[in-house]
């Protein structure tokens, strides 16, 4: 696990500054569904992965995604689903104020949240 | 004692990238049972399927004064006098013949108008040599994938790390890892094991690898007792984009986009600092140093590579972008950086591990029955690799560690596992779980170490620096380690590979600091401030563990011998 680049909410009450909100499915085979939602505070070209990897060392150590980036957005190993479309984490932009849906990849099976077996 | 999954095999491939896949098709031809592991899912993680489509292999129906001995000299230079020549000889005797390979697993090889190789050229190599398999890397793994579907007796385990390497009376009886899906130990049993887990780039918080490049297989193999050579050796590539932060760390070929497209390296001053005749990396990046070093660096602390500068015509530019870089073209444009129209900020970061494993030419390790395979040996190269070495290197010795490591199945029994090994790991894997005492998480203390390495043992060091991440990194095994806190659930649990890859990285840091501090010259990627000039005699590092501790020793570079191409 690395990575470099993340958003942050920084504690700063000014009404300026724009957040995202990131709604992740959270799910095991044979439990019950749930959904944690993050705010972060938003900054130009960050993508989701970036946004993941952030929400997972600084918030949330629980959250299972697949961490695993090749650097030229060929090797599908973090195909999600981001509001019912099927995406790459580590191409998708996110724009101030988005509020999106994050779900593990469609048609395949689930290992925990976001991971799925290939 | 924690539940536990078991498996017997005869040969155990830990790493499924181009090494570890090529090993299990050459084992299961030589109908072996194999189980191929894999961190995380095959083709989806390991540093080949970032490659560039860059692949040396040196024949001579394109450039008929080039040799194979030619090959051996270029690599003994460019390596700095630490390239084995046995090794390279390996490399030169089968690298044409693996290609011949990738061809059949349906690997396209660019060819020019005349449908002989197209090959380009890369500094420190006397002639043109590089090949381009389409797809580089990724599209040489998707053809193993498919031809490894043709082999019934090859079985995969994905989503496991290997966390022990299982010895007894100096044989290899297997290894235990963690199923990360089901969040449960296993233990393998094998007569063979073959180490194909990579390099350990990822030590550095500057690199260009991916995220599992943490060393996972030298540090099992050092804890088992095998002998490391040269760990001090970490090639820092030159031109790594350090800016804009969603595209930091991501590897921009200078030699190909000078040669192929007229780029220009320039300093802050936008004055070019690089000969005309392109030096090897290594020196690439004391050029660069120099320059920043003197306050010329641009503003976020590297240079400039510049194709606005080009003497070629912008749609030139774009042509050759798409020909010979096709997907990461593509890959920064939708990340809003095109290169075509402004310069970029790149400089060293950590891209490949020279030291690892020392392998003889049969790619046997110094524990009977372990064997290694890519970018986990570390006596091929020398202080540098030169361009397009990693891939030949991965097919080479991974064709023959499965080879070797067949018949080494064929003609032993399965040693028995000694039990209270399996039983002190299974209480070490239970116990990573129930850390609810500490505050520390993994990933934090991962990132804490990345930077004492980056800040004090990165692409230029001295004997201050040295000794003061050697007191840091203490104070991480002593004082940190133990409070590492990881959340109980089993099922994928990411600060659980953290914590794990942690350990790992911990022992490789105290190897590579203390054979760098033991290196006292500069030599290839190891620069010495403090000791700018290199020995007259080449020596290797070596470390072994014994009685518990690190012993570290030097010697000469071996003799050269007959080595016979494997067919």
């Amino acid at each position: 696990m690395d990575g470099n680049c993340g958003t942050g909410r920084s504690g700063k009450t000014d009404d300026m500054i724009r957040t995202v909100e990131i709604r992740i499915r959270r799910e095991e085979p044979n439990s019950k569904t749930t959904e944690s939602v993050y705010t972060l505070d938003y900054k130009e070209g960050v993508t989701l992965q970036d946004a993941l990897l952030y929400i997972y060392k600084e918030i949330d150590p629980t959250i299972a995604f697949r961490p695993f980036k090749c650097n030229k957005g060929v090797c599908m190993s973090c195909l999600v689903t981001v509001n019912g479309k099927r995406q790459q984490a580590c191409t998708t932009f996110l724009a101030p104020n988005d509020k999106i849906l994050v779900e593990p990849d469609v048609g395949q099976a689930l290992v925990r949240d976001l991971v799925t077996i290939p | 004692m924690i539940d536990l999954d078991e498996v017997k095999t005869d040969v155990l491939v830990i790493g499924a990238g181009g090494a570890g896949c090529r090993a299990a098709i050459e084992c299961a031809k030589l109908k072996c049972q194999v189980l191929l592991t894999s961190k995380y899912p095959i083709g989806k993680s390991g540093a080949t399927v970032v490659a560039e489509n860059f692949y040396v292999a040196p024949f001579c129906n394109s450039e008929p004064e080039d040799s194979g001995d030619c090959y051996v000299q270029d690599m003994i230079k460019g390596g700095a006098g630490l390239c084995e020549t046995n090794l390279a000889k390996r490399l030169a005797s089968d690298g044409w013949n693996r290609v011949k390979d990738l061809e059949k697993f349906g690997v396209k090889v660019n060819k020019d108008q005349n449908g002989s190789y197209a090959q380009i050229n890369a500094p420190g190599h006397s002639y043109p040599r590089g090949l381009s398999p389409k797809g580089g890397g990724l599209g040489i793994m998707r053809a193993l994938e498919k031809e490894m579907k043709k082999y019934p007796s090859i079985s995969t385990l994905e989503d496991t790390i290997f966390t022990k390497l299982l010895v007894n009376s100096g044989v290899v009886t297997g290894a235990i890892g963690l199923n990360l899906r089901k969040g449960k130990p296993v233990l393998v049993e094998s007569k063979g094991v073959i180490l194909a887990t990579g390099g350990y780039s990822s030590l550095w918080s500057n690199n260009d690898v991916p995220c599992d490049c943490t060393g996972d297989g030298i540090a099992m193999a050092f804890d088992a007792g095998a002998e490391l050579i040269d760990l001090e050796m970490l090639l820092f590539y030159p031109t790594v984009l350090i800016s804009p932060p969603c595209v930091r760390g991501v590897l921009v070929p200078h030699g190909l986009l000078i040669q192929q497209a007229q780029a220009k390296l320039l300093n802050s001053q936008f004055e070019e600092f690089v000969p005309e005749n392109l030096p090897t990396r290594d020196v690439m990046n004391s050029l660069i140093y120099r320059e920043i070093a003197n306050g010329r660096g641009s503003p976020n602390g590297g240079i400039y590579l510049d194709l606005t500068r080009s003497s070629r015509s912008r749609d030139y530019v774009k042509n050759r972008l798409k020909m010979f870089l096709p997907e990461k073209y593509k890959y920064l444009l939708k990340n809003g950086v095109d290169i075509v129209r402004q310069p970029i900020e790149v400089a060293p970061m950590a891209h490949y591990s020279l030291g690892g494993l020392r392998i003889n030419d049969n790619s046997e390790t110094s524990i009977e029955g372990l064997f290694a395979a890519g970018e986990v040996e570390g006596n091929v190269h020398g202080a540098n690799r030169l361009g397009g070495n990693a891939l030949p290197e991965t097919q080479v010795f991974g064709s023959l560690a499965g080879k070797m490591a067949a018949s080494w199945a064929k003609e032993h029994d399965q040693k028995g596992t000694h039990l209270e090994d399996v039983e002190a790991e299974l209480r070490r894997l239970g116990g990573l779980f129930d850390q609810k005492k500490g505050s520390v998480k993994p990933s934090h203390l991962k990132a804490k170490l990345q930077d004492i390495m980056w800040h004090h043992v990165g692409p230029a060091r001295e004997q201050k620096g040295l000794e003061e991440a050697v007191r840091k990194i203490g104070h991480i095994r002593e004082q940190e380690l133990p409070q590492l806190t990881v959340p109980t659930m089993r099922t994928f649990n990411l600060q659980c590979v953290d914590a794990l890859e942690l350990s790992h990285m911990v022992d490789l840091s105290e190897i590579i600091v203390k054979s760098a501090l033991a290196r006292k010259e500069t030599r290839g990627h190891h620069f010495r401030l403090d000791f700018p000039e290199k020995r007259i005699n080449a020596l290797h590092t070596l470390v072994r563990k014994e009685k518990g501790e690190m012993r570290l020793w030097t010697e000469t570079v071996g003799p050269a011998d007959q080595v016979k191409p494997t067919i």
